[in-house]
């Protein structure tokens, strides 16, 4: 993963070879990985419940919608929160769009299979 | 012709909102994917920037809709349990009220439960964040996108990708319906 140092006064972030990471590209890269991360993040919550009753009741944020109220809920704002977290991070050190691109799809790919439902029972056994 | 409220709110989530995502997406592939200077000219590029951007904050948003109405507005209809008098072992008129329990009464429908709502319940809900990525990405982009071909493959992918997920969970949502439709 390349990481590129600050060069604020250019409003650009510059690599020690030379390579320039535009603004739009570290804002994108930002919200990228956080949809990854809002991905993995329900992928993750769908197999607590599966595997803890008291987490599955944690989760019941509402009633008639049960867990899944909860479950999407952190989701949610796990994407929010860490596309903020992201925006801020990478003003200073960011990494390339493609880094970016294929980190994002490694998460979203975790969260996806673990939505699929023989896998995230498997871990309820 | 009589439609219940349980029967409109399931079209306006599945029909309504979901179809507009899959019909903005349309538009939104191929605008994006002629965003190239050797296809279009410079003013061109400028009245299809500008369409793109309000067009996919359109199939964000309705993307968005779609999941928030289908959870908290269908879903509870769905799941709602039956009485406890009600024989849940027998797929009863009476138990056709109460589709999650009624799937599950027989081994033939069971897995539409099991397999077709636990995946589509879940998998639906990763549609809205790529698909606010890709509207966000048109924003920031702008006619860069033009000359950016990179950036402008990662946005078509993620936009495929977003596309991939909600149709899993329509194509789920409708065989559901047909066996167990809200009523």
């Amino acid at each position: 993963m390349a990481t590129q140092t600050a060069d604020l006064e250019k409003g650009q972030l510059k690599s020690e070879t030379g390579t320039e990471i535009s603004a739009a590209d570290r804002a994108m890269g930002a919200s990228m990985i956080a949809s990854g991360i809002g991905s993995l993040v329900l992928g993750i919550a769908i197999v607590l419940a599966e595997v803890n009753a008291d987490i599955k009741t944690f989760l019941t944020w509402n009633s008639g919608v049960g867990p899944l109220s909860g479950k999407t809920g952190v989701a949610v704002i796990a994407f929010i929160v860490s596309w903020a977290v992201l925006h801020y991070a990478f003003q200073r050190r960011a990494i390339s769009l493609t880094t970016s691109f294929i980190v994002t799809l490694v998460l979203v790919v975790l969260g996806l299979l673990l939505t699929f439902p023989p896998v995230f029972m498997s871990f309820g056994g | 012709m009589n439609i219940t409220d349980r029967e409109l709110w399931t079209l306006i989530h599945g029909m309504g909102f979901g179809a507009l995502f899959l019909l903005a997406f349309a538009g939104g592939l191929a605008g994006l994917y002629s965003l190239r200077p050797q296809l279009v000219t410079a003013e061109g590029i400028t009245e299809r920037v500008s369409r793109l951007r309000w067009g996919m904050v359109i199939m964000a948003v309705s993307v968005w809709l779609t999941v928030i109405v289908g959870t908290y507005v269908v879903y509870p209809w769905y799941r709602a349990a039956p009485p406890a008098t009600l024989d849940t072992s027998v797929q009863s008129e009476e138990l056709s009220q109460y589709p999650r329990y009624w799937l599950l009464a027989s081994e033939e429908t069971s897995e539409y439960h099991h397999f077709g709502m636990e995946w589509k319940e879940h998998v639906a809900w990763i549609s809205p964040l790529l698909a606010t990525v890709v509207a966000f990405g048109i924003f920031k982009y702008g006619k860069e996108l033009a000359t950016r071909p990179r950036a402008r493959n990662i946005i078509i992918a993620l936009f495929l990708l977003s596309f991939a997920v909600s149709g899993i969970a329509g194509a789920l949502g409708a065989l559901i319906t047909k066996a167990s439709p809200l009523t």
